[in-house]
């Protein structure tokens, strides 16, 4: 008897809970846009020892701390700004040696938070960009008995969103040069690249750093790309990894510089010397980051139904029944369940941010919004101000990640890798 | 009278080409293949010692007290790797016991150990060996009987006041914990209390909310088809017992 009283105070009070929160639901306005909590897109550089990992890191924070004519800009915890901070004044100090390499014990992750200003002045938070930095060896050595480090650092790369190879460019010069340490060096990072590349589903943007070393192969940036792309494609196992992902997802190769043309030159022994007089001038540093977002978006579009998305996609410019927000947040729950496996888990609010995604940076999306967004914007500005400036804010944001890879793109043409070479 | 406690040294440095990995390891731990964890909870400092209390994958509870070491040309003949990058080695001891205070001459007695090994690591970086420690007494004072804290920096230690920060605190949890941060463990007294609280309170719902014994009521009545069918749905008699609808 006494069971059956639990059991039905039990029900009873499930029931009352359901009808509660049912009528909050129809009653309440929708949750403001920038109290929750955001995506976060994770991704993991691989590269080995000296390739340039930790001095990109501290460069493409320090370019992309303040927006520097882009809608968006980046913080992080004070923690990380501070070290960030001291690696990059440790790098343009001309009196000072390169900074230490970074050992096992200091891997960590950064955490990045893209912000946006708006018109009215209000500063949103847009998304996180997770990304970690480890020692190179743990990704190419063998492992002490019992350190757990590299079976974590596999599991990183198992659930990042994009992942970064950073390929060595000082490598790749000695390559150029005729030098067997850079041909056996720049084999092995990447073999060991390359394995576990292979296995992954997400977007892949290589980098080569140090570029400002690689300046007199030729004067045209876009010619010297290629001569390097040329030469990494007559790789057997990079060629064949481009092959097997660029019909199915992004595969980039960026040339980048943390210190820029201005800043170092090879000495007597080959080593790379700060020069005296150096100015540091970073190139393309923030365009790894850019890309992460559009590229997960552009692999989204290609495993999604078209008939399905273009369905959806008609459902946000009626927006009938569930009103502008509801029918975004719908457009985003179709995307996040139909293409779940490339997106993997966002966390925050994910349905809104995929669903403006989804208009900017879809192709089917940007097709058919120019006019229905326009009425949406009106719509969204009836139901609330503060939601329309922040999905404006945030969707110039995703347009300004768009832009930059566009730019870079039509930069430089061979920055997109294919299997056609 | 107990016995003096003792040391064992250790070592984790790069070399010219060769990344950062374990070149000395106390000689109990490379028997038993215990020692990578020296890899994650040894981190690279400002001149103060670091003392940490770790547990190691074998369930060891160890404390180990590190130092850097900046290469200089006294050391070794070159100073930098290959991409121009100052060499430094973090060394160090581990002991069985709580380090209230690391004595700088246990320190100099392990950095002597671990240059030699070092020095022998630097002549063929390509085939690393990891070279057992041996042991050796501490002048430094320990606490034989471990209690359950975190990490303490020595900030007095060698009578130099640090600058900053004043007091390193890495809970021993998270020094365990591996590489990539302190994952928050809740201790399970707290789970066996919220559980024991969420019984109680229900209990308590219960027995408030149970009607007055009083005269039963009739249930209602339902009538019931012959179509075969499987039962749909329940309802609690007001004075008790249960009708269930369907058939």
């Amino acid at each position: 008897m006494f069971a059956l009283y639990a059991l039905a105070t039990v029900v009873g009070a499930v029931a009352v809970l359901v009808v509660a929160i049912r009528s909050r639901r129809r009653s309440a306005p929708p949750p403001l846009p920038d109290a929750g909590p955001v995506p976060t897109f994770k991704v993991v550089a691989l590269g080995s020892r000296g390739s340039g990992k930790t001095l990109l890191l501290a460069s493409m924070y320090h370019q992309m701390q303040t927006p520097s004519g882009r809608s968006y800009f980046l913080t992080a915890p004070y923690e990380q700004v501070v070290l960030l901070n001291q690696w990059f004044t440790e790098v343009a100090d001309t009196s000072r040696a390169w900074p230490a390499g970074t050992s096992v014990g200091e891997t960590r992750e950064f955490v990045f938070t893209v912000r946006t200003r708006a018109p009215s002045g209000a500063l949103h938070t847009v998304m996180n960009i997770g990304y970690l930095e480890y020692a190179g060896g743990l990704l190419t050595d063998a492992q002490a008995p019992g350190s757990t480090g590299q079976a974590e650092l596999l599991q990183r790369i198992d659930s990042a969103h994009a992942l970064v190879g950073i390929i060595d460019g000082y490598r790749v010069r000695q390559c150029l040069d005729g030098q067997y340490e850079g041909q056996m060096r720049l084999q092995q990072s990447l073999t060991a690249m390359i394995n576990l590349m292979m296995l992954v589903s997400c977007p892949i943007t290589f980098v080569i750093t140090k570029w400002d070393i690689l300046r007199d192969i030729d004067v045209d940036e876009e010619a010297r790309l290629r001569s390097v792309r040329k030469y990494l494609m007559s790789n057997n196992g990079f060629r064949d990894l481009v092959q097997a992902h660029s019909p199915h997802r992004v595969v980039r190769l960026i040339p980048v510089s943390a210190v820029g043309p201005d800043f170092t030159e090879l000495d007597a022994e080959g080593r790379i010397a700060k020069l005296p007089d150096g100015e540091m001038h970073p190139t393309n540093v923030d365009a790894p980051l850019s890309a992460v977002v559009p590229d997960v978006f552009e692999q989204v579009e290609r495993s999604l139904d078209k008939a399905a998305l273009h369905a959806a996609l008609d459902q946000v410019r009626r927006q009938t029944r569930l009103g502008p927000v509801g029918a975004l947040a719908e457009l985003g729950t179709f995307v996040l369940n139909a293409a779940g496996k490339v997106l993997g888990p966002l966390g925050g609010q994910a349905a809104g941010f995929v669903g403006d995604a989804a208009l900017e940076l879809l192709k089917a999306g940007r097709d058919r919004s120019a006019d229905p967004l326009a009425h949406l914007d009106r719509r969204l500005g009836e139901v609330d101000r503060t939601i329309e400036e922040f999905r404006l804010a945030r969707r110039k944001v995703l347009r300004d990640f768009q832009s930059r890879i566009d730019v870079l793109e039509g930069r430089l043409p061979s920055s997109r890798l294919s299997g056609e070479d | 009278m107990a016995p003096s406690p003792t040391g064992w040294p250790f070592l984790i440095a790069a070399g010219r080409h060769r990344d950062y990995s374990i070149l000395l390891a106390p000689e109990f731990l490379v028997q038993d293949l215990d020692y990578g964890f020296l890899d994650e909870v040894v981190k690279p400092g400002t001149g103060q010692p670091q003392v940490v209390d770790v547990h190691t994958r074998a369930g060891r509870r160890l404390t180990v007290v590190s130092a850097t070491h900046p290469l200089t040309p006294a050391d070794a003949a070159e100073t930098h790797d290959e991409h121009g990058r100052p060499m430094r080695l973090l060394y160090g001891f581990v002991c069985v016991h709580r380090i209230v205070e690391p004595d700088r001459a246990d320190l100099e007695a392990a950095f002597a150990v671990a240059l030699d090994a070092y020095r022998r690591f630097l002549r063929d970086e390509d085939s690393p060996v990891v070279t057992a420690g041996q042991p050796f007494t501490l002048r430094s004072a320990v606490i034989r009987h471990p209690e359950p804290v975190g990490a303490r920096a020595a900030d007095q230690a060698f009578g130099a006041r640090p600058q900053w920060p004043a007091r390193v605190g890495v809970p021993a949890i998270a020094a365990a914990d591996g590489a990539f941060g302190a994952r928050p463990q809740w201790p399970a007294r707290v789970g066996v209390l919220a559980i024991v609280a969420a019984v109680a309170l229900t209990v308590t719902l219960v027995l408030w909310l149970r009607p007055q014994p009083g005269v039963p009521q009739p249930c209602p009545t339902v009538t019931v088809g012959a179509v075969p069918c499987t039962p749909t749905a329940t309802f609690a008699c007001p004075g008790g017992g249960v009708r269930r609808i369907g058939c």
